[in-house]
């Protein structure tokens, strides 16, 4: 069996992690943002499933479900957020939602 | 679990006791007045129940927890900020309609991680209480979901702190596959063994790129006026207090077990930080009209101030720090307290004209106001002098000397928008408005006022209580 060093599977890693990172500065609907951000927590827990291997620990693997969990959590309310703005805005664009921001010399 | 281990556990286990406990009720009637009385017990109990822990300390629950000084002081301070939080919520919601119960659950989950955070030791609960925290905020920050702002705010801090959290989760597994171990101290001994190798950079850099979001650091410091002035009054005040001194405290945490200021290439990286976050923060707040978002950057820039304890390396540094958070939560409340006093049911009383002669209309409410001010400002016989005197000479002791005079420069460019601040309030205006505030209201105004003073003219109170902590055990 091929053996794949650590460094090379951190790679990977870190290229899942940048795709996300590449779609949330791309992507403006706000649907596919969460999605990318949920890319980048996928990542970085694969990164624990890899350290816990390369360290023949349960603790990668624990840190994992915690992961998984948060996630849930913190998508569920990001979708009740997006439903939300989706009522008040009509809109998915998160470009659409710029009422907050700093005043400008020429408005009042 | 040994009994020693539950006894320990109390604060967090009332915090975490409450909200079953509201939700229960509320399933069966709901009463806005019952569920925020019993909010303002819950939170004394835990205040109260952090005087059974004490004698105890340093006990450590392995391998997640830590009870020692330095927590329970923060527990302390976290518990007096949601208490006044509370009462300034119940005010500021009194007259919005709808259902208002469920904003207590979520101010008591928000707490909870808060409490976690401080006492974490291990990646496993730093994770777990920052976003514990972090989603419970998303939810209260949208949680006046009828106006536009608040859901554009929501949205905003939502997508920000969730990227933060991964870039941060992200560096935890770099730093956990380069020393196998996810426990600060052993992270520490493992690292002064291997050095700073690339991996572990790495790991620190984006660990530092997740704090920076949350602390609201420049060059990531672009959501929070966004937030600051979108979100409810008394939910900015738990953004700007409670939020950020407990990430602040695992940050300090971390930094100190892991020996972090003795590495050449972070002191250089948080010492640019720390400098561009005061310049920054102070400058855009120059030319803010409205009140909340001038606070944001006041806040970043007080960020950017605290960050010089991280780099002292000294128990004098955490003495520092800790009197600082303490000043700097208490002073805030004032300021974020007045706004939702202040506020009416469509709009919160977030531009300055709102303040507008304010002092010929009601003098008590604006000598608060000016009082937070100046502790912002850091004038003496305020607590926010003796902080910054504190922060300053706790730099100087190391030789950050950088730092230090950049901060003193700063405290002068910050003056000009705070006297503004104070310049608007003896306006005379034509403006009439009437205010009635209530008994607990003017209560809480008055707590805040003698907390101010009483750190400014006897800081010794307070100094004495933190000067018995030398270490982070």
């Amino acid at each position: 069996m091929v053996t794949i060093s650590m460094e090379i599977q951190i790679l990977f890693a870190g290229a899942l992690f940048l795709t996300g990172l590449l779609g949330l500065l791309v992507r403006r609907n706000i649907i596919f943002m969460l999605l990318s951000i949920e890319i980048m927590l996928n990542s970085a827990a694969l990164v624990f499933i890899i350290a816990g291997s390369h360290w023949m620990q349960a603790d990668g693997q624990v840190m994992f479900i915690f992961i998984l969990t948060v996630s849930a959590a913190e998508v569920s309310v990001g979708l009740a957020l997006i439903l939300q703005m989706y009522h008040h805005y009509r809109t998915l664009d998160a470009d659409a939602i710029n009422r907050l921001h700093d005043k400008k010399e020429n408005e009042k | 679990m040994t009994r020693l281990d539950f006894l320990c556990l109390t604060p967090l286990m009332i915090v975490a006791s409450a909200p079953i406990i509201i939700m229960l009720t509320i399933t069966l009637s709901r009463n806005y007045k019952v569920v925020y009385g019993f909010s303002l017990f819950m939170f004394l109990a835990a205040f109260l129940s952090l005087f059974i822990v004490l004698p105890n300390t340093p006990y450590r629950i392995a391998p997640l927890f830590i009870f020692d000084n330095f927590s329970i002081l923060l527990l302390g301070a976290i518990y007096c900020a949601s208490f006044i939080i509370t009462v300034l919520s119940y005010i500021y919601l009194n007259h919005q309609g709808g259902e208002r119960e469920e904003y207590f659950i979520i101010l008591f989950v928000a707490t909870l991680g808060a409490s976690v955070l401080v006492t974490a030791n291990h990646f496993i609960s730093f994770f777990l209480g920052l976003e514990t925290l972090s989603i419970s905020l998303y939810v209260l920050v949208a949680y006046l979901k009828n106006r536009n702002y608040c859901i554009e705010a929501g949205v905003k801090f939502l997508v920000i702190a969730s990227v933060a959290t991964a870039f941060l989760l992200f560096g935890m597994g770099l730093i956990y596959a380069s020393t196998g171990t996810m426990d600060f101290k052993e992270i520490g001994v493992s690292l002064t063994s291997s050095g700073l190798t690339p991996l572990l950079v790495a790991g620190f850099g984006m660990m530092l790129v997740g704090i920076g979001f949350k602390l609201a650091l420049v060059p990531f410091h672009m959501w929070t006026p966004d937030v600051y002035q979108g979100a409810p009054a008394p939910v900015t005040g738990f953004i700007a207090t409670i939020s950020k001194g407990a990430v602040l405290a695992i940050a300090i945490r971390f930094f100190f077990d892991v020996h972090g200021y003795q590495y050449t290439a972070l002191v250089i990286i948080i010492t640019i930080i720390s400098v561009l976050s005061m310049f920054t923060g102070n400058l855009l707040a120059l030319k803010q009209t409205n009140l909340k978002r001038l606070l944001a950057y006041s806040s970043i820039a007080h960020l950017g101030y605290l960050l010089i304890t991280l780099l002292t390396g000294t128990s004098y540094g955490i003495q520092a720090a800790v009197f600082y958070l303490v000043s700097y939560m208490i002073t805030t409340l004032g300021a974020f307290g007045v706004i939702s006093i202040l506020s009416i049911c469509e709009r919160d009383a977030e531009d300055l004209e709102d303040l507008k002669g304010l002092f010929w209309k009601n003098p008590w409410i604006a000598i608060v106001m000016s009082l937070t001010v100046l502790s912002l400002a850091g004038i003496p016989l305020t607590a926010g002098f003796i902080a910054k005197f504190y922060l300053v000479l706790a730099g100087l002791k190391s030789g950050l000397w950088v730092l230090a005079i950049s901060l003193i420069l700063n405290t002068v460019i910050s003056l000009y928008y705070y006297l503004r601040v104070i310049k608007t309030m003896f306006t005379v205006s034509e403006k009439d408005y009437k205010l009635n505030i209530s008994f607990t209201g003017n209560l809480v105004l008055v707590i805040i006022v003698i907390g101010i003073l009483f750190l400014g003219i006897l800081p010794s109170f307070l100094t004495e209580i933190i000067s018995g902590f030398s270490t982070i055990n």
